[in-house]
């Protein structure tokens, strides 16, 4: 040991680091990293951000001091971000030995919402090109729906205000559902193995025509569980038909793609189906009214029909019947003009010889010959003189 | 000729497109030239009983018509 090597005490020791630190680093640096170990249980946030490559890690103690939080309150919010485990941040600060404990932590005082957006959005990208590789990006919207889709399985949080606007929505429709709710976590890690197990057990039912997986508005951070490969992997191979009702109106997770179909909140998907129910109601009524239409039709056609076949009946025969005797009486004038008797009456005679034999020839006849003679009123006898 | 089948009794399994077939075929005989004088009040005989069977017969239609068509009104 030298008396000139310099020896310092603890807190000066960390006076002397922290001014290394600010004097290379002044007012701060940008780090990036993914957050692990998410604490803000009390008024200031704290966590680790993370970085692995290959199999190494590395970690930094972070904090985020209440009046800092307060100040990017606004600009998380505007990004509809919440800092969480598992999120990608990219975080401006200055780091610095904490003298009582002698632990570094790095002091945050600025984020960049873009970052954590675009890796989002990067990740998305990635899940839905394996689903479309998987041939399970359109897959249950390829399950067929059944036509009357009463008994739902509801998949959410029990309790959770999106559990009671969808019962209050399937019970408003007053169709007779029957719901069978799983409890599941629609947020956080728990969130996709929770609701995955809640899929597979549904899908096995016989008695379970439908699934609804629903959740209320939130961040988009909040919401990320639904962006993940194993829901939107559930959803698609799910043998029955998923409605999803997840989140605010601008959000649109992969778990709606994926879905049969997708409703901005759990009240529309409640009536989504309800809508499926009504439209099968509506089209039976319409078929029943055609049916009835048709047979009124069919019945006053044929009314019609028999009103002018009695018409028919009613003057077809007369008719027939006023020619024959019409016919008839032309037969009965022409056989009056021929009847022998009329003929003789105007002044004709009809004379026979002794045989009985009508004279047509005065050949026909010798003197001293017998002839009988008819008239109208009678006979007379004669003989031939010459 | 047609004279052959006057021979056959006019009754009432005569049809009346039988006896309107006779009928014609008659008057049209009566009508000719070559009419045989001793056949003539056989022919109008004849001719008389068939016109008076086509008269019944139609009576008789146009009443039995006349009763259907009451009865379907009446229904």
């Amino acid at each position: 040991m030298s008396d000139e090597e310099i020896t310092l005490s603890v807190s000066q020791y960390i006076d002397v680091v922290n001014n290394v630190l600010k004097s290379t680093m002044g007012e701060g640096v940008w780090i990036q990293g993914e957050i692990e170990g998410f604490n803000n249980r009390t008024k200031h946030t704290y966590f680790n951000v993370v970085e692995r490559t290959d199999g190494k890690k590395a970690s930094v103690n972070v904090a985020i001091w209440e009046f800092n939080l307060k100040r990017l309150k606004p600009l998380l919010e505007k990004h509809r971000l919440t800092l969480a485990d598992g999120i990608k941040v990219r975080l401006f600060g200055t780091g610095d030995l904490y003298a009582e404990r002698g632990s570094f932590s790095f002091k945050v005082s600025n984020i960049d919402p873009r970052f954590t957006l675009g890796d989002l959005a990067g990740q998305r990208d990635e899940i839905v090109q394996k689903l479309k590789l998987a041939g399970l990006y359109e897959a249950n919207k390829r399950v067929k729906l059944p036509v009357v889709p009463l008994r739902i399985a509801l998949l959410t949080s029990i309790g959770s205000a999106a559990h009671a606007d969808t019962l209050h929505e399937l019970e408003a429709s007053g169709i007779g559902f029957e719901v069978f709710v799983y409890d599941v976590r629609v947020q956080g890690e728990d969130a996709a193995p929770t609701v995955v197990a809640a899929m597979k057990q549904a899908a096995k039912r016989d008695d379970i025509d439908l699934i609804m997986l629903v959740r209320g508005g939130g961040s988009k951070t909040d919401l990320l569980a639904f962006d993940t490969e194993e829901i939107a992997t559930a959803i698609g191979k799910c043998s029955k038909p998923v409605f999803t009702g997840i989140g605010h109106e601008i959000d649109f997770s992969i778990a709606d793609e994926v879905a049969h179909r997708a409703f901005k909140t759990p009240t529309a998907c409640a009536a989504g189906v309800a809508e499926v129910v009504n439209a099968f109601v509506q089209s039976t009524e319409e078929a029943w009214a055609q049916i009835a239409a048709t047979a009124s039709e069919l019945l006053q056609s044929a009314e019609h029909e028999l009103v002018r076949s009695l018409d028919r009946i009613r003057r077809r025969p007369m008719d027939v019947l006023n020619l024959a005797a019409q016919s008839l009486k032309g037969a009965s004038d022409r056989l009056r003009l021929l009847d022998p008797v009329n003929t003789m009456a105007r002044g004709w005679s009809i004379t026979r010889d002794a045989q009985g034999r009508t004279l047509r020839s005065a050949v026909q006849v010798s003197s001293g010959e017998q002839l009988t003679t008819q008239l109208s009123d009678g006979t007379i006898s004669s003989t031939v003189n010459s | 000729m047609a004279t052959k089948k006057a021979a056959k009794a006019v009754d009432e399994t005569t049809g009346y497109a039988e006896a309107i077939g006779e009928l014609e075929s008659i008057l049209d005989e009566l009508e000719s030239n070559d009419v045989d004088v001793d056949v003539l009040a056989e022919h109008v005989k004849r001719a008389s009983e068939l016109i008076e069977l086509c008269r019944d017969r139609i009576g008789n239609a146009k009443l039995r018509i006349e009763e259907v068509v009451a009865q379907i009104d009446a229904d």
